[in-house]
């Protein structure tokens, strides 16, 4: 047993549990931002105004991720959550949206509306490799949808049931290690297409078709919601992209291990397979591991940039949020109808 | 001269939180204090280790400004840290209610394979997250290490943070904890 396990093998019955009971890392709740009921409010009313679903799961998730961070920090980001979660349901929208990134006037969709001015608040403040990377990662995201698309509408069989869950892209489901890092998270994670279902009063439900996309859009998004920026060199570093894959590792499985679903791009559910869902949960568990090694490396990134103790600061700020994200995560799953009983 | 001593440790441990030096320190900094001795030993704050860190520092937090932030301006200015830090943790009661959780929080987390010491490595890890200058933290390790065992205690320690913070004494080894004074 490592420092990441509190017990050893875990007798709860239901996957979550058994993440909770086993792991360090996830054994204690998220505290919610103490402001979480005004920054919902907000966020609601924001979101009628610019025309989108509200989306209260999202201002939670925030609420989790910064529970002790400043109110504004929490409302940006909640905001970017709603506008995230209505992008997924219309992923033809990244295309306008990437020309608003460019410069581009938004049309009067409101996707395209919004994120003008989430941008507007947000990317003045960073730097031109900060946007870079943002933007690299919708155009991504949206080439990889380009690509879902056209191979679900090739492969996907017709007697899939309803409600099975979308495989995750291949780079989110195999396993990772620092040794064998793949292209960056947000880079690598598109969001699979999805139908608009046009039904769109229960939000909570909806996090699950989406594999681990809503967890990794937060690894972008903690710089300006937080007003710091991680020094690009160290964002780039071996150690830096370590932490926030396994941070992204760590949220994603967890929701394969609470989805009973299988990885590699298979689609299959695997919940009356006690053996499958014990080696779920043993991957969440070594991921953790890695996790919490490549936190420890961050102190001596810093010092070895030479950042300055103001600085360095910053940083760490970012990656104690990669620590937090996970375990706010999995508290977003199972607040959601299908995971609810499983909590 | 007691007094001097007990202010200008007093100082050093505003300047421990006041890092961009503003000249003021506000509830994200002592949080984020928090976080760069999270980070460091690798530790998320939703594990139970984790938690009670953050908690303890919370509670720092909430002592001082009901106790210091006399102007309710949300920042803590010098002369203010000076005073409530004297009122709640020196001649008050509240160290052992609410600093000595923090303190042993983090003397739990240096603690990092559960045997109750303290090596270099992980007293370093610790330093660095307040800002202590590496070629300072070898000679604190030192003082602290009164056995000369190589190790430092977690009672040690956290007697350490207790003098540092509490103590008009000049003899005591607490008094460089964050390296000489």
């Amino acid at each position: 047993m490592t420092r990441t396990e509190v017990h050893g093998p875990p007798h709860a019955v239901s996957p979550p549990a058994r993440l909770t009971e086993r792991l360090a890392a996830l054994a204690m709740p998220c505290p919610v931002h103490p402001s979480i009921h005004l920054v919902e409010a907000a966020v609601t009313g924001w979101a009628g105004a610019a025309g989108l679903d509200p989306d209260p799961a999202a201002s939670r998730l925030a609420g989790r991720a910064f529970a002790r961070c400043e109110t504004g920090a929490v409302t940006t980001l909640a905001r970017w959550l709603t506008w995230m979660s209505c992008l997924r349901r219309a992923p033809e929208a990244l295309t306008p949206v990437l020309a608003v990134a460019g410069g581009g006037e938004p049309g009067p969709a409101p996707l395209e509306r919004a994120f003008s001015g989430l941008w507007r608040a947000c990317a003045p403040g960073m730097s031109d490799a900060w946007r870079e990377r943002f933007t690299a990662g919708l155009a991504a995201q949206r080439e990889a949808t380009l690509s879902r698309e056209a191979t679900l509408s090739r492969e996907e069989p017709a007697s899939l049931p309803p409600g099975t869950p979308a495989d995750h892209s291949p780079r989110t489901s195999a396993p990772a290690s620092p040794a064998t890092l793949a292209p960056l998270p947000h880079l690598a994670s598109p969001a699979p297409a999805t139908p608009v279902t046009g039904d769109h009063g229960d939000h909570g439900d909806r996090v699950e078709p989406y594999g681990d996309t809503f967890g990794r859009y937060l690894f972008d998004l903690v710089e300006p919601c937080l007003g710091v920026e991680v020094p690009d060199p160290v964002w780039r570093s071996p150690q830096w992209r370590a932490l926030a894959e396994a941070s992204g590792d760590v949220a994603a499985w967890c929701e394969e291990a609470v989805a009973g679903r299988g990885h590699a791009g298979t689609i299959s559910l695997e919940r009356s397979n006690p053996e499958a869902e014990e080696g779920k949960i043993d991957r969440v568990a070594t991921r953790v591991e890695e996790l919490w090694t490549a936190a420890r490396a961050i102190p001596a990134l810093t010092e070895r940039h030479d950042l300055g103790f103001a600085a360095s600061r910053e940083v760490t700020r970012v990656a104690c949020a990669f620590l937090t994200i996970p375990r706010a995560y999995l508290e977003r799953l199972l607040e959601t109808p299908r995971y609810r009983h499983l909590g | 001269m007691s007094s001097m001593l007990l202010n200008h440790k007093l100082d050093r441990a505003f300047g421990h939180m006041d890092v961009d030096g503003s000249g003021s320190i506000e509830r994200e900094d002592l949080l984020g204090l928090g976080a760069r001795i999270l980070v460091g030993f690798g530790e998320s704050p939703t594990s139970p280790a984790g938690h009670r860190l953050a908690q303890g520092f919370e509670g720092i937090w909430r002592t001082l400004a009901a106790e210091i932030d006399t102007d309710g301006d949300g920042a803590i200015s010098p002369e203010e840290f000076r005073a409530g830090m004297t009122s709640a943790f020196i001649e008050g009661d509240h160290f052992d209610a609410v600093f000595a959780p923090a303190a042993e929080a983090v003397a739990g987390l240096c603690d990092t394979d559960g045997d109750g010491a303290v090596g270099p490595d992980e007293f370093w890890t610790m330093m660095a997250a307040f800002g202590t200058p590496r070629e300072d933290v070898r000679a604190t390790f030192e003082r602290l290490d009164g056995d000369g065992d190589g190790v430092v205690s977690v009672g040690e320690l956290v007697e350490a943070t207790r003098q540092f913070y509490t103590s008009a004494d000049p003899e005591v080894a607490g008094n460089w904890l964050f390296g000489p004074l």
